[in-house]
């Protein structure tokens, strides 16, 4: 299974990267249990930073698409298939843009919305 | 006298084999695949206009020339001369790394297309596979390469004893062992290390280091052998033969590199014109 990224496309790295093994793991090109290269090995066939990698990987884990197990490497999770039709971030894009049209319906500004948001955002619990 | 007569001929061989015989081979591969893969069926392959293609052929070639016409002048001086034994020893050494020099220039141009490429080509591909040294190291030949090794270690160890003037010790075992160290990092980072050519299709990629695995074990051994057999030469005080042993030496490491080129089984299609190309971003899931 070869995956495809390209590095002036306006979608950022990471997420072209997570889709692309999403799409992989809806259409049974990599099963569950499978193991997946490293985040350097990828980082280095894709020459991206390991960074970028890394990050990818943690959302996927975080979604439960693949899952890491110690030294033993990355593998594709057991339920990822049914992972993989949760979108969190189309989710999160919807809810936000319910809460902001809900917002400029009460007469707030996009500006007052954009403090808020940012004030929200920098007060957040780490 | 028949030694010094068997050295000419050995070393005939290595100026004809690696500055005429393989350097033609090279030159043939790149014209074929140039007819067979034109620039304008397989654009990704010639990030360049095509007279730079042509003029780096070209001084490939006559490169390989100037060495070559230099290795029949110090044939004919050391025929003159009548040399052998420590001065033809170094000659063919230092010889063979002058002949090293064009190859090596050709491998950093492969490396400057392979940069270029990556440049003008804002796509990447890379497999889901793992890669994994034990996947190819061929157990028989890493063990070969490893006993190889012990027994050299042993070796040094057993001709220690005799305290040999000349015997460099335990040295041996030290430039061995480095020699090994930078087989191995070369081992590594062909597997785990950056992706040069990006349009390489992985399975190409996968075929390239198993190759160049196979070879790196074969130098290894090869090398380790070699230097076994050049202290063995000495200790029968048969001096006379280490400059046609290391000759035939180079000529066999020419031999098992030469492999390293060959590009028949390589898949081509890679670099053709990508539809997708012109729209970046296409086909990726979200």
């Amino acid at each position: 299974m070869e995956i495809n990224i390209d590095i002036d496309a306006p979608v950022p790295l990471f997420a072209q990267l997570m889709g692309q093994i999403k799409r992989a793991v809806q259409h049974d090109q990599v099963s569950p249990g499978d193991p997946l290269p490293s985040i350097r090995q990828l980082a280095s066939d894709l020459d991206l930073n390991n960074k970028t990698v890394a990050k990818a990987y943690r959302l996927l884990e975080r979604d439960s698409v693949i899952q890491t197990r110690g030294y033993r490497g990355t593998f594709v999770h057991p339920d990822a298939k049914a992972n993989c039709t949760i979108d969190l971030s189309a989710w999160v894009t919807t809810k936000l843009g319910e809460t902001i049209a809900e917002l400029r319906e009460k007469g707030v500004t996009d500006s007052e919305i954009r403090i808020a948001f940012g004030t929200v955002m920098n007060n957040r619990p780490q | 006298m028949s030694e010094q007569l068997v050295f000419y001929a050995v070393f005939l061989s290595q100026i004809l084999l690696i500055s005429f015989y393989y350097p033609r081979q090279i030159v043939g591969r790149m014209k074929r695949l140039r007819e067979t893969h034109p620039p304008s069926a397989y654009p990704k392959l010639y990030p360049r206009p095509a007279e730079y293609y042509t003029r780096s052929r070209r001084n490939y070639g006559r490169w390989n020339l100037v060495v070559l016409l230099l290795g029949f002048s110090i044939l004919a001086a050391l025929w003159l001369f009548s040399e052998s034994g420590v001065w033809a020893y170094n000659i063919a050494i230092g010889y063979f790394f002058l002949q090293l020099i064009p190859a090596l220039s050709l491998d950093l141009s492969f490396l400057r297309e392979f940069k270029l490429m990556r440049k003008v080509d804002s796509r990447r591909k890379a497999s889901l596979s793992p890669r994994r040294l034990s996947d190819f190291v061929p157990p028989l030949l890493g063990g070969a390469a490893l006993i190889t090794y012990l027994a050299f270690v042993f070796f040094v160890f057993y001709v220690q004893q005799f305290d040999f003037p000349w015997f460099g010790g335990y040295w041996n075992v030290v430039g061995v062992t480095f020699m090994n160290l930078c087989f191995g990092a070369i081992l590594l980072w062909s597997v785990y290390g950056r992706k040069l050519n990006p349009h390489q299709a992985y399975e190409d990629r996968v075929a390239q280091i198993t190759k160049l695995v196979r070879i790196l074990l074969f130098i290894s051994i090869a090398a380790t052998v070699f230097v076994a057999l050049t202290v063995t030469l000495a200790a029968w005080e048969l001096r006379n033969l280490q400059p046609i042993a290391v000759s035939l030496y180079f000529q066999l490491l020419a031999v098992i590199s030469f492999q390293a080129y060959r590009i028949d089984q390589a898949n081509f299609e890679v670099y053709k014109e990508d539809p997708l190309s012109a729209s970046p971003g296409k086909g990726i899931a979200g």
